[in-house]
């Protein structure tokens, strides 16, 4: 980490946050010019704050800025290229998921302090659809770390350079990705924010410099879970013929194109359904998956 | 097909009713949002019904500068003029009347909005009692439809629908109308009310979809509204229409859809005729209630009423998604054919027979929709409100003795 590293990150972000609009508009049919999207956040964040009335305040202008750290944060640990690694920590891998988990009491205080029913009740979906994947989230980042018998990003990227995790362990890519998907509000797992359904839900009362802020800060979260899922499983920046960031670039560029097609296929699912699934599924089959993480570290990794 | 980039904006009224009025939202530049916020637009008609003025305002709040407003034609035959109510309208403050904004009462303190009610929901645990007014401007029903629901932690305890317009018709069907009070040979009458027909069914299906959060569906849909929405019947392009349809109809029967719609706000066939529904509400619990079937020219053209027998919201979306078929071919067999005439004063609209300037059914269908949601969690709710395709427009009471002057005076005349 050097004195840029910062700056590097910050220009990452915004950066990535662009490439994500247009990813998102490609998918879509390019029905909105992304430069209009992108326009209209500026001009938000040129805004003055909104005061609520009658609501916490405190926690309503605190999620904002809360999300977009837990975004920036995440995204710092994700390894892009042998030179470059954001924070380089021996625990990036756990970083990464104590930051995804501030993104759950940062939509829980939009929702509530709006105060909106809609927007609590969005703000409750997040917190149980949370408490059902956070936990395979973080198992199935262990299990991953376990060939490496590190939980340094950048060595879980080096010991796949040979065969990526997501041959070796597919189970844990299968119950990583829907959970990545759930944490950064992407459809179909949108339950806190749906737009039609909540209108909009936890964020639905935010204008201004508020919403750019929510805007900018899901991109960069779509950007982060999208970059660690090729990190994890895909062999980060390795790969023939190319520089190291430019396959990272591609690969994430696939992965945020590969969730988004994915959430357009589908319907949103229902909370019940949903919660059923991380409980009685994911969770279990998270235990599996150390399990085996565990035995194929022994049998091939050593 | 030209891909150009759309305006995200707030469309009052929704994009379903423009399409009825004959307005190609998307063909002018906008696009719905997904939330307030997120639109710099608001496509609005010149004149707005005062039942919508305090929406209109906090939705307005909600979207946040910069704004400006577009207006785009006029759906609406009366009302106060828009510029003027949001000109007047400060904004901003976020304060009182942006409790109106979705039509929740934003602005309340949460002890007024949330009181323990003391008695245990179905799983036992005692749950806060809230309070949610949806409409008339809420992205989840249609535009001047309000629902006032009573929800016990995030299941429905009581739900009363009701609509807020009201007119000498229906204003999300204008040419089945026409004809139900017009004078038009045979085979025009139903080209353009199949038309019209497949038409609301696509519209509907997008509307569905979106709430469902399934941009494919509501793609395919969309794709068959602006084939359909051509400017005169011969210019429509019908098999890409056709196509876009039978698309729909596979993604309706799959078990995606099903999940979220099986089982929901069931109907029993006696339930339905004792209450006199109509329509595809009506024929998606097994009740062959189709005025099309009593027309020579429709049996000339070999139709078939379609019938289902579960009555739940995915029998309702079912039918509606094969009538839209169904109504294509119609309308391509009736173009230009020599079919028997026949004066027919009761004509099957797409929301079910309009008779005598009458919708018979309609008002029954509104008040029993909130009965079939309570007990369901939110989205499954809204889905199943949804899957009625009630009409936020009240024929007036007056309207019979209108349609019937109307009629008499050509009588005379011929």
């Amino acid at each position: 980490m050097s004195n840029w590293t910062p700056l590097a990150i910050l220009g990452l972000a915004l950066g990535g946050a662009w490439a994500v609009v247009c990813i998102e508009q490609a998918v879509a049919g390019a029905r909105v010019a992304p430069a209009l999207l992108i326009r209209r956040a500026a001009e938000q964040l040129g805004q003055p704050l909104a005061v609520p009335a009658g609501r916490d305040a405190w926690l309503y202008h605190l999620a904002p800025p809360l999300l977009l750290v837990a975004a920036v944060v995440a995204l710092a640990t994700v390894p892009w290229a042998p030179g470059f690694r954001g924070v380089d920590l021996s625990t990036g891998a756990i970083l990464f998921s104590a930051a995804l988990a501030y993104v759950t009491p940062a939509v829980f205080m939009a929702g509530w302090g709006a105060g909106g029913p809609l927007a609590v009740l969005g703000g409750f979906r997040f917190i149980a659809l949370m408490l059902g994947f956070a936990m395979p989230l973080a198992m199935v980042v262990t299990a991953v770390a376990a060939p490496a018998e590190s939980l340094r990003p950048a060595a879980i990227v080096e010991v796949q350079h040979a065969v990526p995790m997501v041959v070796v362990q597919p189970l844990a890519a299968a119950l990583f990705v829907p959970a990545a998907m759930a944490v950064a509000l992407l459809a179909p797992f949108d339950l806190a924010t749906a737009p039609t359904e909540l209108g909009g839900g936890a964020f639905s009362q935010y204008t201004g410099l508020h919403a750019g802020l929510i805007a900018l800060a899901r991109k960069i979260l779509v950007l982060a879970v999208a970059g660690m899922t090729a990190a994890l499983f895909l062999a980060g920046w390795q790969g023939p013929f190319l520089p190291p960031a430019i396959w990272m670039a591609l690969k994430t560029g696939a992965v945020v194109g590969g969730m988004l097609w994915a959430g357009r296929r589908l319907p949103r699912f229902e909370l019940e359904r949903l919660l059923t699934l991380a409980w009685v599924v994911a969770i279990p089959a998270a235990l599996g998956v150390i399990v085996l993480a565990g035995l194929i570290t022994l049998l091939f990794y050593r | 097909m030209v891909v150009r980039p759309l305006l995200p904006a707030i469309l009052v009224p929704d994009e379903q009713a423009w399409t009825m009025a004959g307005v190609d939202v998307r063909a002018a530049g906008f696009e719905a949002a997904a939330i307030p916020a997120a639109a710099s637009v608001l496509a609005g008609p010149a004149l707005i019904p005062a039942s919508l003025v305090e929406a209109l305002r906090g939705m307005w709040d909600l979207m946040g500068e910069p704004r400006r407003l577009e207006v785009l034609g006029d759906p609406f035959a009366a009302g106060v003029p828009l510029a003027q109510v949001l000109e007047g309208h400060a904004g901003m403050d976020h304060g009182e009347d942006a409790g109106m904004d979705h039509g929740e009462d934003a602005g309340m303190d949460h002890g007024d909005m949330m009181e323990i009610t003391g008695e245990p929901s179905r799983d036992g645990l005692v749950m806060e009692a809230t309070d949610v007014t949806l409409g008339p401007l809420s992205p989840a029903l249609p535009t001047g439809l309000m629902a006032d629901l009573s929800l016990d932690g995030d299941v429905v305890a009581s739900c009363r629908v009701h609509a807020t317009l009201e007119a000498r018709r229906d204003a999300l069907a204008p040419r089945a109308w026409a004809a139900a009070t017009g004078d038009s040979v045979a085979g025009e009458r139903i080209v353009a009310v199949e038309l019209e027909r497949a038409l609301s069914h696509a519209a509907w299906l997008r509307r569905f979809a979106q709430l469902l959060g399934w941009p494919l569906l509501a793609d395919h849909a969309g794709d068959a509204v602006a084939a359909l929405l051509a400017e005169a019947s011969e210019s429509i392009d019908f098999d890409a229409a056709r196509l876009a349809l039978e698309a729909s109809r596979r993604l309706v029967e799959s078990r995606a859809f099903r999940s979220r719609t099986a089982g929901r706000a069931v109907i029993d066939v006696a339930g339905a005729r004792a209450l006199g529904l109509t329509g595809p509400i009506a024929r998606a619990c097994g009740a062959p209630e189709d005025a099309r079937c009593r027309d020579a020219a429709y049996a000339e053209l070999g139709f078939e009423p379609v019938i289902r027998e579960a009555g739940d919201a995915a029998a309702r979306a079912e039918v509606r998604a094969e009538e839209a078929v169904a109504a294509v071919d119609l309308a391509q067999g009736a173009l230009g054919a020599e079919l028997p005439a026949g004066r027919r004063w009761t004509v099957e609209g797409p929301r079910g027979a309009i008779c005598d300037g009458t919708t018979p059914g309609a008002a029954q269908a509104v008040a029993l929709a909130g009965g079939l949601v309570i007990g369901l969690e939110w989205s499954a709710a809204l889905a199943a409100l949804a899957s009625f395709d009630l009409s936020p427009w009240k024929v007036r009471p007056d309207a019979r003795r209108g349609a019937h002057t109307v009629r008499t005076s050509q009588g005379a005349a011929r």
